[in-house]
């Protein structure tokens, strides 16, 4: 059962781990045993981790009412209909910015009655805009990209 | 191969090309499991619902990258966690009172009936303190003693699960142990 070598001591403590999850085979069952005569500091633990596990045995957590289960999935398919939706949406009013937006600049640009001052204004507060939102879609991206937990040791 | 891990497969297949049945039954499978490691982590039933739900719809989003040789659930584990984990850090400054007052709500005692209201008030107390050492534990300790003790998985469970040997299962339930007695000691 364990698979690396060890010192006595600290293959003392995994035995004890083992017989109190009662996964402890007859033979280290005897090692224990014996390593528990050889260290009396591990046979002190021993006894605490054995009180700890008769009070953990007996605590469960609650069930939720089971009316919850019937309806579980049924909101996990709404969910995924929904985001295939928004998706759709997204990309929908997408199209419809980048029209909009390329037919006010062309009609703008047209337009001799408008002052060269505002033309200037408008399209840089538009070339603005646009820069925003590309950096914050490359800001989404590259965390969406590098998981945040990945250094969490397994 | 487990007769649990066919059935999985042939699911898994149907639900890579977009079959969304045979993906509700991989969640009706599932779900109970998924629902209490997320309690586990976030101590909120509500949070937990959520979270567990969010953590399929995930995987359904990303199924078509899943191996189906291997085990659904140790795969859609590490969605889960990190589900919860992305919600601990988004919630950092409530966690402390979640564990403060979830263990009241969420436990219960296997054999309440036959103890007398005193003892009974006094065993709810010390679990309710356990809860909370629990929650304190660096998270790949409590992870280790939520699965064996809450989730009642063997060793050989969760080294599959946690795809880590049995020798690091035992020895982080050893630290963790130890930690919890430490701070019982005069309690048990």
């Amino acid at each position: 059962m364990i698979d690396q070598p060890l010192d006595k001591q600290e293959r003392c403590h995994l035995l004890m781990m083992a017989e109190i999850d009662g996964e402890i085979s007859p033979s280290e069952k005897e090692e224990l045993q014996r390593l528990l005569k050889e260290f009396p500091d591990c046979l002190s633990d021993f006894q605490s981790f054995k009180q700890l596990k008769e009070v953990t045995n007996k605590m469960a957590l609650k069930k939720p009412d089971s009316e919850i289960w019937e309806t579980y999935w049924y909101s996990i398919y709404n969910r995924i209909e929904r985001s295939l939706a928004w998706l759709i949406f997204t990309v929908g009013v997408g199209i419809l910015i980048v029209y909009g937006v390329v037919q006010l600049v062309s009609d703008l640009w047209q337009d001799t009655n408008i002052p060269l001052i505002l033309k200037l204004g408008i399209f840089g507060t538009l070339l603005g805009l646009f820069i925003l939102l590309i950096s914050v879609i490359r800001e989404k991206l590259y965390l969406k990209k590098n998981e945040r937990y990945k250094e969490v040791q397994r | 191969m487990e007769i649990d891990t066919i059935h999985d497969r042939a699911l898994i297949l149907s639900s890579q090309k977009g079959d969304k049945q045979a993906f509700g039954l991989i969640v009706k499978r599932y779900m109970q499991r998924a629902y209490f490691v997320a309690l586990g982590f976030v101590g909120v039933h509500e949070d937990a619902m959520d979270l567990s739900q969010e953590a399929f719809v995930r995987s359904f989003k990303a199924i078509k990258r899943f191996d189906p040789e291997k085990k659904f659930f140790t795969w859609f584990y590490q969605i889960l966690r990190n589900c919860c984990y992305n919600f601990l850090r988004d919630q950092k400054k409530n966690v402390y009172a979640f564990s403060e007052i979830s263990g009241r709500q969420l436990l219960e005692l296997r054999d309440e009936e036959s103890n007398h209201p005193d003892s009974l008030f006094e065993k709810r107390e010390l679990a309710e303190c356990i809860w909370r050492t629990i929650q304190e534990l660096p998270e790949n300790e409590k992870e280790i003693i939520l699965l064996r003790e809450f989730q009642e998985m063997s060793y050989r469970e969760i080294a599959d699960l946690l795809e880590i040997p049995m020798g690091t299962v035992m020895s982080r339930l050893y630290t963790a142990r130890k930690k919890m007695a430490h701070q019982f000691k005069n309690k048990l």
